[in-house]
C-alpha cells in the first residue's frame, strides 16, 4: 500500500514549444549551464578554425617555448608557444576539431550500433541474440589497445581507420549494457500492456524500450567520450593515430609530456581542454537523464520557486 | 497511570519536495492487557508512530520535533541512547510489517531468536536452546528442533511472520507493537497469525498496539481503536462503539467504503478524492477536502481531539451525532 | 443462452520443462457470457495471474483451448491476433508498474489508437481522450501530466480508461484494487460496476479479496493450486459453499463487526500452499483438508454438480454444503 497522492502537484507549464521547457530546465541546473557554455566555446572554436579565420600558425623562432600569460604579446600567444614557436592557443583550436570530431563520431557510431544490437539481443534473444553476445565476448576477450593496435597496423593509420577501429572495440560495452537494460525493461508491466493493445516488436522497441534505455546509454557514452580521447592520444603517441602535421589534444598532451619540467604548459592546456570537455559531456548527460525522467523534473524546476 | 502515554507527538522529515510533517500532534494511551488498534490508510503515519516509540526514526532526514512518550512513568525522549536500546526489545517489542526484510537471511532462525536473549543478557530457565524450541512450538511450527536450524528463506511467509512474533514475545515485553503483521499474507494464513496474536494476548498482560488498515482484523482483535488521518488521531473509541456509531466523518466514510462478505448491497460508498499530499496539507482540518460535512470553520481552525462521550474522543468541529 | 463470449476448455499453463514443471494452471475450463462478470478468487501463487496472462496471450498455453467470440486465442497470430486484441483488454494489478513513466497521459491513452489505425481518426484523439478521462472521474487537464503525478487510485482509473479505448467486449481485471486503500478501492469498484452497466462489458475479475469479488461478480470460481475447485452463481457459492477449501477461505475472512467475535464458526487451516511443481496426488487440497480420507489421495475429484445449491459445481469427494455462517 503506497498510495501517496500527488494530485496537488501543479501541472507545470509544459505546454508551448519544447525548446522553452528545455531552456527552463537547463536554467535550473547551474552545472549544466557551465557545461553548455564550455561546449559552446569549443564549437565556436571549431567553427572559426574551419573558416580559417586564424592564419597565424607560422613557425616563429622568436617565440620558441614562450611561457603563457605574457599579455604583452599578440593574443594568440597568451597561452604560450611550443618548441617551434607555434602559438599554443591556435594549435589548441586547430586540435579541437580533430579531437572532438574523432571522439564524437566514434562514440556516436558505437552508441548507435551498440544500442541497436544490444536492444535486439535483449528483446529477441534466441540465435541472433546469442550470436551478437558471442561476438562481443570475443572482442572483449582481447585487450582493447591490442585490438586497436593490430587493426591500425593492419589497415594503416588514418583518421577513418582510427574511428572505425575505436568504434568497434568500444561497441561491446554498449551492447552489454543495452542488453541488460532491455532484459529488465522487457519484463515491466507496461510493456505487457502495450502488447495487449496489439503492439508488435517494432512498436514496443521504439516507443517503450528505446526511450527507457536511452538515458543510461547516453551516460555511458559521455563517460566513453573521455576514454576515446585518451585512447586516441595513446595511439597517436605510438604513431598509429593522428599523423603530424595534423594535431589533436591527445597528441599535444603526448608530445608535451617530454617537456613537463621545462615547458609545463605544452601538456597542461590540452590536458585541461580534454578534462573540461569530458566533464561537460558528463554533466550534460546527467542533466539529460533528469529531463527525460518525469518523476525527476522537480529537481530542475522547483529549485527556482 | 497508563502503561504507555504518547502526547502531542510531532515528527517531520526533510524530503526533496519539502518538509513533511508525518505526525502532527499524536496523542493516545495504552493500558496493560489492552489491544489498541491504530487504524489508518497508507501514509497516515502509523509506522512513523511505531518508529518514534522504538527510537527508529531515521535522523536525518527525520526528527521528533516535540511531544512526549511516557512508558511506565519514564519519559522515553529524555533517556540516553543506551537506555532506550535496552528498553527496546526487552520491554517494548516491535513486529515488523515485512518479516522477510526484518530477518537476517544468513543466520538460522533459531540463532536469531536466541540472539534476543543474548543481546539483553537474559538466561532463561532451562537454557536458551530450550527456550527457543519452546517458543517455536508455541507458535505452531512443527518439528521445531530441525526448523530452528533452517534459514528464513526456507520458511513460508506466514511462518516467517510467526517467527517474528516469537522474537518479539521472547523476553515477555510489556508493550508489543505489531506493524501490519498480516497485510502481506493470504486470508487463510492471516487467520493463523491473528489467532496466534489472540492467544498471546490472552496469556500475557502486555499491552498491544496493533497497526492495520483492515477493519476486519480490527473487529477481530482490538479492544480500542485510534483512527489516524494525515498524521493525526482523528477518533478514539471502544471497538464496539466505533463500528456502531462512529463520530468522525472519516471513520464513518471508512466503514461505509468497506465491502463485506456477509452482504452484497450493490453500492459501496467511497470517500471522494484521495489522501492529501503531505507536503501541502489543507489548512484547518486535513480531511476537509473530502469531507461531506465540511463548513467554513473547518478551513480555518484545526479541530482538537475532544471528548465526545465516555472514554471516546474525536477531532471534528461537526461530529456525526450519535445514532 | 446462445454462444458464450469466452469458452475455455482444459487450458493448462506449465512453466519449465523436464520431470517436474510448475503447473501454474492445470486443466481449467469455464465460460463467460456476454455482459457477465466472473469472479476468480484464490490465494497468491495459485495461478490466477498465469491464467490471465495465458488468456491475454502474453504467454503460450501448454495445452487446451480458449475461444473468444469464435476465435481460438491459443492459436491466433498475425492479423487475427491483432483484431482479437481489440475485443479483450486488461487492467493490471499494479497501477505503478503498468503505465510507462516516461509517457504523458495523452500519449498513453491514445497508444491503442495508434496501434489500431481506423479505430479512431487522429483528429479526434484529444476529444476522445478527454471523454474517457471524464468517464473514469478524471479531468481534461490530467491529459498533460505524467503518471508519477497521480496517486494509486488515480493511476488505476487511468489504467481502466486505457483498457476502454478500443471498446472491448471482455475486460480482464487482475486484482485491480489490491494495491489500493479501502476508501479508494471502493471508488474503483464502483467505477467498474458503472462502466460494466453502461457498456455491457463482460468481465473476468480476479481478486484475493472475497468481499470485493462478492460485490462485483455474477458468478464465482475458486482456484487452488492451478485447479478450479468450485464454481457457481454468486448466491450459491457464498451462501452454501460445499468445498472444504471454499468454506475455510470464507470463514478466514475477518468480518468487520466486533459483535461477531468468538461467535462465528472459524476454520483455521493448517500449513501452507504446497509447491505447484510437486502437487499432492489425488485431491490437491488434501494436505490441508480436515475431511481427507484415503480416496482423496488416490483419486482426483472432478467438478460435479451439487443438488444443494443451484448451479454449484464442486470438486470434492466429501463435499457437504454445510453453511459456514
Ligand atoms: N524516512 C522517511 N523519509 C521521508 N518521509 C517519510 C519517511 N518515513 C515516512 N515518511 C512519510 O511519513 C508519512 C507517514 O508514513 P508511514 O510510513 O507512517 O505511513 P503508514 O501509515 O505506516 O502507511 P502504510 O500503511 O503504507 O504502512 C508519509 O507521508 C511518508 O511518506
Ligand atoms: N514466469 C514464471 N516462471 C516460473 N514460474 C512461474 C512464472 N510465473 C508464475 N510462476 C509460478 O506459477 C504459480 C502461479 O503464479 P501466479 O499465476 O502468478 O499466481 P497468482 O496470480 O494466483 O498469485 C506460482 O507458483 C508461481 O511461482
Ligand atoms: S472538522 Fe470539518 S472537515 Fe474536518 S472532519 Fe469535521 S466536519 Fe469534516
Ligand atoms: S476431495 Fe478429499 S481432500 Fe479434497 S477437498 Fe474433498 S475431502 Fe478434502
Ligand atoms: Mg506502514
Ligand atoms: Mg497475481
Amino acid at each position: 500500500m503506497t498510495d501517496t497522492s500527488a494530485e496537488f502537484l501543479p501541472a507545470r507549464e509544459r505546454r508551448g514549444p519544447r525548446i522553452f521547457w528545455l531552456l527552463r530546465a537547463l536554467a535550473g541546473d547551474p552545472m549544466a549551464v557551465a557545461a553548455a557554455i564550455w561546449l559552446l566555446i569549443v564549437v565556436l572554436a571549431i567553427f572559426t578554425d574551419s573558416l580559417s579565420l586564424l592564419g597565424d600558425n607560422r613557425i616563429s623562432l622568436k617565440a620558441r617555448n614562450l611561457p603563457p600569460f605574457d599579455f604583452g604579446q599578440s593574443w594568440t600567444l597568451w597561452l604560450g608557444a611550443d618548441a617551434l614557436g607555434r602559438p599554443l592557443l591556435v594549435r589548441l583550436i586547430q586540435a579541437a576539431s580533430t579531437t572532438i570530431g574523432i571522439a564524437v563520431v566514434t562514440v556516436l557510431s558505437s552508441l548507435i550500433g551498440g544500442t541497436l544490437l544490444g536492444v535486439i539481443a535483449g528483446y529477441f534473444g534466441g540465435i541472433v541474440g546469442n550470436l551478437i553476445m558471442r561476438i562481443c565476448d570475443i572482442i572483449l576477450g582481447f585487450p582493447t589497445l591490442l585490438v586497436a593496435l593490430f587493426g591500425l597496423y593492419l589497415f594503416g593509420p588514418s583518421v577513418s581507420n582510427l574511428v572505425i577501429v575505436l568504434a568497434i572495440t568500444r561497441m561491446p560495452a554498449y551492447i552489454r549494457v543495452a542488453r541488460a537494460e532491455t532484459l529488465e525493461v522487457r519484463e515491466r508491466l507496461f510493456v505487457d500492456a502495450a502488447r495487449v493493445f496489439g503492439g508488435g516488436p517494432a512498436w514496443i522497441l521504439r516507443t517503450h524500450i528505446l526511450p527507457s534505455v536511452a538515458p543510461t546509454m547516453l551516460t555511458l557514452a559521455s563517460v566513453n567520450l573521455a576514454m576515446v580521447m585518451l585512447f586516441e592520444s595513446g595511439l597517436s603517441y605510438l604513431g598509429l593515430g593522428i599523423q603530424p602535421p595534423s594535431v589533436s589534444w591527445g597528441l599535444m598532451v603526448a608530445q608535451g609530456q617530454g617537456y613537463l619540467s621545462s615547458a609545463w604548459w605544452l601538456g597542461f592546456f590540452p590536458g585541461l581542454a580534454v578534462m573540461l570537455t569530458t566533464m561537460s559531456f558528463n554533466l550534460l548527460a546527467n542533466w539529460f537523464r533528469i529531463v527525460n525522467d518525469p518523476s525527476q523534473h522537480w529537481r530542475l524546476v522547483s529549485r527556482r520557486r | 497511570m497508563a502503561l504507555l502515554e504518547v502526547e502531542d507527538l510531532q515528527v517531520s522529515f526533510d524530503t526533496a519536495s519539502g518538509r513533511i510533517f508525518a505526525l502532527n500532534g499524536v496523542s493516545f494511551s495504552l493500558e496493560r492487557g489492552e489491544v489498541l488498534a491504530l487504524l489508518g490508510e497508507s501514509g497516515s503515519g502509523k509506522s512513523v508512530t511505531a518508529s518514534a516509540i522504538m527510537d527508529l526514526v531515521p535522523n536525518p532526514p527525520g526528527a521528533i520535533d516535540r511531544g512526549s512518550i511516557r512508558f511506565d512513568g519514564a519519559e522515553l525522549l529524555q533517556l540516553s541512547r543506551k537506555e532506550r536500546r535496552d528498553l527496546c526489545g526487552s520491554r517494548i517489542a516491535l513486529i515488523f510489517q515485512d518479516a522477510l526484510a526484518a530477518l537476517n537471511p544468513v543466520y538460522p532462525v533459531g540463532w536469531q531468536i536466541a540472539e534476543m536473549y543474548r543481546i539483553h543478557g537474559r538466561n532463561p530457565e532451562g537454557g536458551v536452546e530450550k527456550a527457543v524450541i519452546d517458543l517455536l512450538t508455541a507458535i505452531g511450527i512443527p518439528d521445531p528442533e530441525r526448523r530452528a536450524r533452517q534459514y528464513p528463506h526456507e520458511f513460508s511467509g506466514g511462518m516467517r511472520q510467526r517467527i517474528m512474533i516469537a522474537m518479539a514475545v521472547a523476553l515477555e515485553p510489556d508493550v508489543i507493537i505489531a506493524d501490519e503483521p498480516t497485510t502481506a499474507l493470504d486470508v487463510t494464513i492471516q487467520a493463523q497469525v491473528v489467532d496466534l496474536l489472540a492467544t498471546i494476548r490472552k496469556r500475557s498482560d502486555a499491552g498491544m498496539i496493533f497497526i492495520t488498515h483492515d477493519l476486519g482484523v480490527v473487529a477481530e482483535l482490538a479492544d480500542r481503536v485510534a483512527v489516524m488521518y494525515a498524521g493525526r488521531i482523528v477518533e478514539t473509541a471502544n471497538v464496539f462503539e466505533l463500528f456502531e456509531d462512529a463520530r468522525h466523518p472519516y471513520s464513518v466514510g471508512l466503514l461505509a467504503s468497506q465491502p463485506r462478505l456477509d452482504t452484497d448491497d450493490d453500492e459501496l460508498v467511497p470517500i471522494p478524492g484521495s489522501a492529501p499530499n503531505p507536503v501541502a496539507l489543507p489548512s484547518g482540518c486535513a480531511f476537509r477536502t473530502r469531507c461531506p460535512r465540511a463548513e467554513g470553520l473547518c478551513a480555518e481552525v484545526i479541530p482538537p481531539l475532544e471528548t465526545v462521550g465516555p472514554g471516546r474522543q474525536a477531532a471534528c468541529h461537526f461530529p456525526v451525532s450519535p445514532a | 443462452m446462445n454462444q458464450p463470449l469466452l469458452k475455455v476448455e482444459n487450458l493448462s499453463r506449465h512453466f519449465g520443462s523436464g520431470a517436474t514443471p510448475v503447473r501454474a494452471v492445470d486443466d481449467v475450463s469455464f465460460e463467460i457470457a456476454r455482459g457477465e462478470t466472473l469472479g476468480l478468487v484464490g490465494e497468491s501463487g495459485c495461478g490466477k495471474t498465469s491464467l490471465v496472462r495465458t488468456l491475454l496471450k502474453l504467454g503460450p498455453a501448454t495445452s487446451g483451448s480458449a475461444v473468444l467470440d469464435g476465435v481460438e486465442i491459443t492459436k491466433a497470430s498475425g492479423r487475427e491476433l491483432h483484431e482479437l486484441r481489440r475485443k479483450m483488454q486488461v487492467v493490471f494489478q499494479d497501477p505503478y508498474q503498468s503505465l510507462n513513466p516516461r509517457m504523458r497521459i495523452d500519449r498513453l491513452i491514445s497508444e491503442p489508437w495508434a496501434l489500431h489505425p481506423g479505430a479512431v481518426p487522429k483528429a479526434r484523439w484529444r476529444e476522445e481522450t478527454v471523454k474517457l478521462l471524464e468517464s473514469v472521474g478524471l479531468r481534461a487537464e490530467h491529459a498533460d501530466r505524467y503518471p508519477s503525478e497521480f496517486s494509486g487510485g488515480q493511476r488505476q482509473r487511468l489504467g481502466i480508461a486505457r483498457a476502454l479505448t478500443l471498446n472491448p467486449t471482455l475486460l480482464v481485471c487482475d486484482e485491480p484494487v489490491s494495491a489500493l486503500d479501502v476508501s479508494v478501492q471502493a471508488q474503483v469498484v464502483n467505477l467498474l460496476a458503472r462502466l460494466r452497466r453502461e457498456r455491457n462489458l463482460a468481465m473476468l475479475f480476479v481478486a484475493h479479496d472475497l468481499a470485493v469479488v462478492r460485490h462485483v461478480s455474477d458468478r464465482v470460481m475458486v482456484m487452488y493450486l492451478g485447479k478450479i475447485i468450485e464454481t457457481g452463481p454468486k448466491q450459491s457459492i457464498f451462501s452454501a459453499p460445499a468445498h472444504p477449501y471454499t468454506q475455510a477461505l470464507m470463514s478466514a475472512v475477518p468480518t468487520p463487526d466486533p459483535r461477531l467475535r468468538g461467535h462465528r464458526k472459524r476454520i483455521v487451516l493448517e500449513g501452507d500452499l504446497p509447491s505447484p511443481a510437486n502437487p499432492p496426488s489425488g485431491c490437491r487440497f488434501r494436505t490441508r483438508c480436515w475431511k481427507a480420507t484415503s480416496i482423496c489421495a488416490d483419486q482426483e475429484p472432478g467438478l460435479t454438480a451439487r443438488t444443494t445449491a443451484p448451479g454449484l459445481l464442486t470438486a470434492c469427494h466429501h463435499a457437504d454444503p454445510e453453511t459456514t455462517r
